[in-house]
């Protein structure tokens, strides 16, 4: 049976406007990066994740989950960023295995879809090709995989 | 009454009357002496009163205007939240839209080529 995670196993990092940072007690290697409103401005979202990344420098972090369910919009030079720029940093820190926790929202899964697939196209052979990414139902899923 | 004593009586009386007329004065004066003190306290207290006032309505006047900036602010942030998000959800769509048109293209050649591969109806 598996445990639900419960606020009190989330030590809290760090709070943005629109997304707050954790890590997992348990396993304080791994930060939960959550969205909090339909939409991260990307000024914003490269804020968030620029701090993830002076996180990851001071403190070995080896997992991300991206808990994006209260995301309604998708932007995607957002996540060309993400991909291409920030992804490629975070490799060479050592951070290689993200996990994404997608909203239940077809529209914005495709996309992600097509965005992935554009970013494919474009940046074949960035360092993101050789992260393990994958997607996750739950936050249980995405700590225990 | 002798005209001595009279002259007496009448002396004594000038005399209390003088004292009186005196005491009289000297009360009068005091009076008017702690009447314009109280005058001279109230008008202090009402230019000091009018001061406080002036600050006091000064100080929330700027406290108003700082409560108003800020939610002009908040506002102004909120309706640009909105714009950005508007302009990505319009961005989000329209790739969508593309994508399901490119399908759709990809679907009408595949039917296409399955047609004329078809063998011709007897």
């Amino acid at each position: 049976m598996k445990n639900v995670v419960m606020e009190s196993n989330l030590i809290l990092e760090k709070t943005f406007k629109h997304a707050i940072l954790s890590r997992v007690s348990e396993n304080p290697d791994i930060l939960i990066v959550e969205a909090t409103t339909s939409y991260i401005p990307i000024e914003e979202f490269k804020a968030i994740f620029n701090a993830i990344g002076d996180c990851v420098a001071k403190q070995p972090v080896t997992k991300l989950i991206f808990d994006k369910r209260k995301l309604t919009v998708f932007h995607q030079p957002s996540m060309e960023w993400y991909f291409v720029e920030w992804k490629e940093k975070m490799f060479d820190l050592g951070l290689r295995t993200h996990r994404k926790i997608l909203p239940n929202d077809e529209v914005f899964k495709q996309s992600v879809k097509i965005g992935r697939d554009k970013i494919s196209k474009n940046f074949p052979n960035g360092k993101y090709t050789q992260m393990d990414i994958q997607y996750s139902n739950t936050l249980e899923e995405a700590i225990e995989k | 009454m002798d005209e001595s004593t009279k002259i007496l009586c009448e002396d004594i009386l000038r005399e209390k009357i003088l004292s009186l007329q005196s005491d009289y004065e000297q009360r009068v004066a005091s009076l008017t002496r702690f009447f314009e003190e109280a005058m001279a306290q109230l008008q202090a207290n009402e230019v000091t009163r009018r001061k406080q006032l002036e600050a006091e309505h000064q100080q929330q006047l700027e406290e108003l205007q700082k409560e108003y900036c800020q939610k002009t602010k908040t506002l102004e942030e909120e309706i640009n939240f909105l714009n950005e998000r508007h302009d990505s959800q319009r961005l989000m769509l329209s790739e969508t839209l593309d994508y399901v048109q490119r399908l759709e293209q990809e679907l009408l050649q595949l039917k296409s080529v399955i047609s004329k591969g078809d063998p011709p109806v007897c």
